[in-house]
């Protein structure tokens, strides 16, 4: 059987790969992707103004996201770790670069480092927790050596501000973090390419919507395929999920919006069912004795991905319109749900998308939340039932947001937008998997 | 040691001289001598009748097997600074309701920052927040606390008398503000804390404001102390509807996420996987809390004094709530009773507090160095040392190799703490302690492995590798080589609690969490810790949690 192929446009409805196969934007082998993975894995952000500060108050171990509760006084340590930030950043990169010429890196940025760790590094550890803790261990030893720091001279406060109280507890709070959770934070297992919150994921974007959009459906994707959810028939559906949402597969999101921008989700919904019914990807099973017509789908993995574009337009509708992200989760709820009641086909994602969206509405706007739409990750028992379908229209949501959330990314994850830019992986993400998929989908 | 302490060494053991070396003591009786084990017997076979199948039967133990108990002299205890005495079974957890509330007042305890949420409040409402706003809110969340329904039609509500120890306080450094607030929703600091105290601790509070609420004790009884963040959030976001008068929607969720994580102070953090619990439970409070949590500074500018009502807490929470009944199970390990009667490790104690100040010329005058490390752990370990050598009954009294290592651990921590007023230096010389005896003055082994740990901890003490090392005031029981033994994390909080009082500093860990137990209307009373466990002995103290209410009279 002849593969399935996808041709990918951009945001102005741009062409940039043509019918391309699945394969080709397969996490397994887009290089674009797996580049975004890897620096995802090996990308360690330190604060050391964070540090500097921490010490010098000896406020360390806290367990409010804001703010910190403790105090301990006669240990503070007053270090000008941002004066030395750059003798800090040799000596970290000499100690944990393997070969000479290998790819370890360590950026300055403003007050903080961006580390990443050498594919040796990489390819030898059994997780990615170490991006987290090599990295504190070399900064403590940067900072223990450039100072000359004895055993009674605030080592271990120095390992507090790093790692706050870990191993006490389960997973670090100090000064150092990534851009995947920490193992121990995350809700069933091989989804930690979920972990990365939507305002992150935004910010990574740098708030273009198809941009994050691609991003997300990327990780999501990933994600299906390291948790064994992309196996067998869910490969395809996957994929075929990836390339019609994720990527603008046949332009159908940007036709979808620029048509019914200023219509209502009921119009995306008739626009996706008469496509799909144009492009013979639905059927009509019978017609009822009232006139309603049953629709069936004749290839249920590609009504899945022309619906999940379908839900994708009419976020960006909805929210779009009004310019402010708590509608995304209803957008998503009833475009679900008028497709299933008014065609009798599937929602996305066979109900799971409905569902997750029902539960993110409710969570958003509950005092059982929650929170605000862009905390959430793809691995939050909120939003992780649909496994790469719901992620993306909320990053889009929260692109297209004009600053009503409390808890916005410039205030949760303000820092990724300065990151992103030492990060070429994520610049013009949805490009980069559109040439790397053209160039090996011939 | 002081003469008080022998005599009442003898007076426990029924002799005539403490450093007599023979004695008829092995002859009393087996489980007989025991009140506390003769009531058990009398109990079990009439509980035996009622229910139709056998529980305790102490009084069939030839039969059953096992180890007869009484072979040696089941003493009793007094309670240092009390006149209660008791026997070692009044020390199991489930024996003493005060121990059990001490563990449910910890718990029980959410704080939450107000900052945010009146943030939001202000920005996504433009509603004023005024002390009269507050006093409103503080009224709706006392009611929502406790069970009231504000916000919710046909919710079960809660019967007051269940859970009426619950409350919803303000803590803040901000003396206006706290001024406007109707006294009996507030953590009055002034009138908690000696003046000078008070302003320090306020002055780490600083003007941002807290909430401290005490969620009902039989909720965690029934639940765990996983349920406390979750209670207070939900509830104090219904009380934010109404007292705010809010309409529904998203901001419902920003606050409901702000109470529950942004300005969330967790007392202590979830555990490893193998050890289970959730937040707020035993394992995950670091050890700095216990002087925090400890409020005998209240009472007193006594070091010692405090140190030894801490070493108490550290005590009962560790072992007696941790150990044994997450860890262990069944049966308590009994060595908590040592570490709190006959004024025994307060005379330890008090020795190193004078040796200290007599050779540095006061507490928090030495730098912290190897060299203080010995010369006061020497000092400690051969006092102690003298002590068991002098007095075969102190010998006897404590019976085991934990329990007197963990004398001398815990008062070479305290020594060296008191000397320095560092942390990381006291940790050091509670394991040093294990190295000096074992390998360089005695030459001992260590005791069914409880030097494990010692030996693994003078590697870690000052380790920056990521599973190592921690400034000791925030490890915990949940710290990987604490976690295998069954007396270190009683001992561990003395390195940090000594340390701070030295410095005579306000507080341990944090201001927040010293504040927040400052609340003299809890159940517990946190200044005195071995009189409360002692009316617990005496069956005096009376819990909160209890189903009266909603039983059959007996």
């Amino acid at each position: 059987m002849e593969e399935d192929r996808v041709s990918i446009y951009d945001d102005r409805g741009k062409l940039l790969a043509e019918k391309v196969p699945l394969s080709a934007i397969s996490p397994l082998k887009n290089v674009a992707i797996r580049k975004m993975l890897y620096c995802l894995k090996r990308t360690a952000i330190v604060d050391v103004k964070k540090i500097e500060d921490s010490l010098r108050a000896a406020s360390v171990g806290g367990t409010m996201a804001i703010g910190c509760e403790c105090k301990i006084l006669g240990r503070e340590l007053d270090l000008p770790l941002v004066e030395n930030i750059g003798a800090i950043a040799d000596e970290v990169k000499k100690m944990i670069k393997v070969e000479e010429d290998d790819d370890t890196d360590v950026k300055i940025l403003d007050a903080s480092l961006i580390v990443q760790l050498p594919r040796a590094r990489v390819e030898m550890a059994a997780d990615y927790s170490q991006t987290y803790l090599v990295t504190a261990a070399a900064v403590a030893y940067a900072i223990i050596k450039i100072f000359g720091l004895g055993i009674f001279d605030g080592v271990d406060m120095l390992k507090a501000a790093l790692l706050g109280r870990y191993p006490q507890t389960v997973s670090p709070g100090g000064a150092v973090s990534a851009l995947l959770a920490f193992p121990t934070k995350l809700e069933t297992m091989g989804v930690a390419y979920r972990s990365p919150t939507i305002n992150t994921i935004v910010a990574l974007a740098g708030k273009r919507t198809f941009d994050a959009v691609a991003i997300a459906a990327a990780l999501e994707h990933a994600a299906a395929f390291e948790s064994g959810n992309a196996l067998g028939s869910y490969e395809r559906f996957q994929l075929l999920g990836f390339g019609y949402q994720g990527l603008n597969g046949e332009n159908m999101v940007y036709e979808l919006v620029r048509e019914h921008g200023r219509g209502t989700l009921a119009d995306i919904v008739g626009a996706v069912v008469r496509r799909a019914l144009e492009d013979n990807v639905i059927f009509v099973e019978k017609e009822l004795p009232s006139g309603f017509k049953v629709y069936a789908p004749k290839d249920a993995a590609l009504w899945n991905a022309y619906a999940a574009a379908g839900l994708l337009a009419a976020t960006i509708q909805s929210v779009g319109a009004s310019r402010a992200v708590q509608s995304a989760p209803s957008a998503m709820l009833f475009y679900n749900d008028l497709l299933e009641m008014q065609t009798g086909l599937p929602s996305v994602d066979f109900g799971r998308a409905l569902g997750t969206a029902i539960t993110y509405e409710w969570l958003t706007h509950a005092t059982y939340g929650g929170g605000a739409p862009g905390i959430m990750s793809g691995e939050h028992v909120v939003t992780r039932a649909s496994k790469g379908f719901i992620i993306p229209c909320a990053c889009a949501a929260v692109c297209l947001d004009a600053g009503t959330q409390i808890y916005s990314p410039e205030m949760t994850s303000g820092k990724i937008f300065k990151i992103r830019k030492v990060l070429p992986e994520f610049h013009r993400p949805l490009e980069s998997i559109a040439l790397a998929a053209a160039e090996m989908g011939v | 040691m002081r003469e008080e302490v022998v005599e009442r060494l003898k007076k426990a053991f029924g002799e005539e001289d403490a450093t007599k070396r023979r004695t008829k003591f092995y002859d009393l009786g087996g489980w007989r001598q025991s009140k506390r084990k003769t009531e058990f017997v009398e109990f079990s076979r009439k509980l035996a009748a009622e229910r139709g199948i056998v529980g305790y039967r102490r009084e069939r133990e030839e039969e059953i097997g096992g180890v007869p108990l009484g072979q040696r002299l089941l003493e009793n205890f007094n309670i240092t600074g009390t006149d209660v005495i008791c026997e070692y079974d009044d020390f199991h957890q489930i024996n003493n309701a005060a121990i059990q509330q001490m563990a449910d007042d910890i718990r029980r305890t959410a704080i939450l920052g107000l900052d945010m949420a009146h943030m939001i409040l202000q920005n996504r409402f433009g509603v004023s927040v005024t002390p009269e706003t507050i006093n409103r809110y503080l009224e709706v969340a006392n009611h929502a606390m406790c069970g009231g329904a504000v916000a919710q039609e046909h919710m079960a509500e809660v019967h007051p008398g269940l859970v009426k120890d619950t409350s919803v306080k303000i803590l803040t450094g901000d003396d206006e503000l706290a001024a406007h607030i109707d006294p009996q929703f507030l953590i009055n600091l002034n009138r908690e804390y000696p003046e000078e105290r008070a302003e320090k601790v306020k002055e780490g509070i600083g003007r941002h404001i807290y909430q401290v609420t005490r969620i009902p004790t039989i909720a965690v009884r029934i639940g765990d102390g996983g349920i406390t963040r979750r209670w207070n959030a939900n509830q104090s976001a219904l009380a934010f509807i109404v007292a705010y008068k809010l309409g529904g929607g998203s901001v419902l969720a920003d606050f409901s996420l702000t109470a529950k994580h942004m300005q969330y102070v967790l007392l202590a953090t979830p555990t490893w996987p193998r050890r289970g619990p959730k937040d707020n439970e035993p394992g995950g409070l670091p050890y700095g809390y216990i002087g925090d949590i400890c409020q005998t500074d209240a009472l007193t500018d006594d070091p010692v004094r405090y140190c030894a009502e801490a070493s108490a807490l550290a005590g009962f929470y560790y072992i007696s709530i941790w150990v044994n009944n997450y860890v262990i199970g069944g049966v308590g390990a009994s060595a908590v009773a040592y570490f709190c009667s006959d004024g025994v490790l307060d005379d330890f104690y008090q020795h190193i507090a004078d040796y200290v100040k007599d050779k540095y010329g006061g507490f928090a005058q030495a730098k912290p160095s190897f060299d203080v490390v010995r010369a006061v752990t020497e000092e400690a370990v051969f006092y102690i040392l003298e002590q068991y050598n002098r007095y075969p009954l102190l010998l006897e009294s404590h019976w085991g190799g934990a329990i007197r290592f963990g004398m001398l651990q815990s008062t070479a921590a305290v020594g060296v703490g008191l000397a320095t007023g560092h942390s990381l230096a006291a940790h050091l010389a509670l394991h040093y302690t294990q190295a000096f005896v074992g390998k360089e003055a005695w030459g001992r082994a260590g005791f069914g492995s409880g030097d494990s740990v010692d030996h693994i901890s003078i590697a870690y003490a000052a380790s920056v590798r990521p599973d190592e090392g921690l400034v000791p005031e925030l490890r915990g029981a949940n710290m990987p080589q604490d976690s295998t033994s069954a007396l270190i994390m009683a001992i561990e909080p003395s390195s940090v609690f000594s340390a701070h009082a030295a410095r005579g500093d306000p507080w341990v860990l944090s201001p927040v969490v010293k504040g927040a137990f400052a609340d003299s209307s809890l159940p517990f009373d946190f200044k005195r810790i071995r009189a409360e466990v002692a009316r617990g002995a005496l069956r005096e103290f009376m819990p909160e949690g209890e189903r009266d209410l909603i039983k059959p009279a007996r």
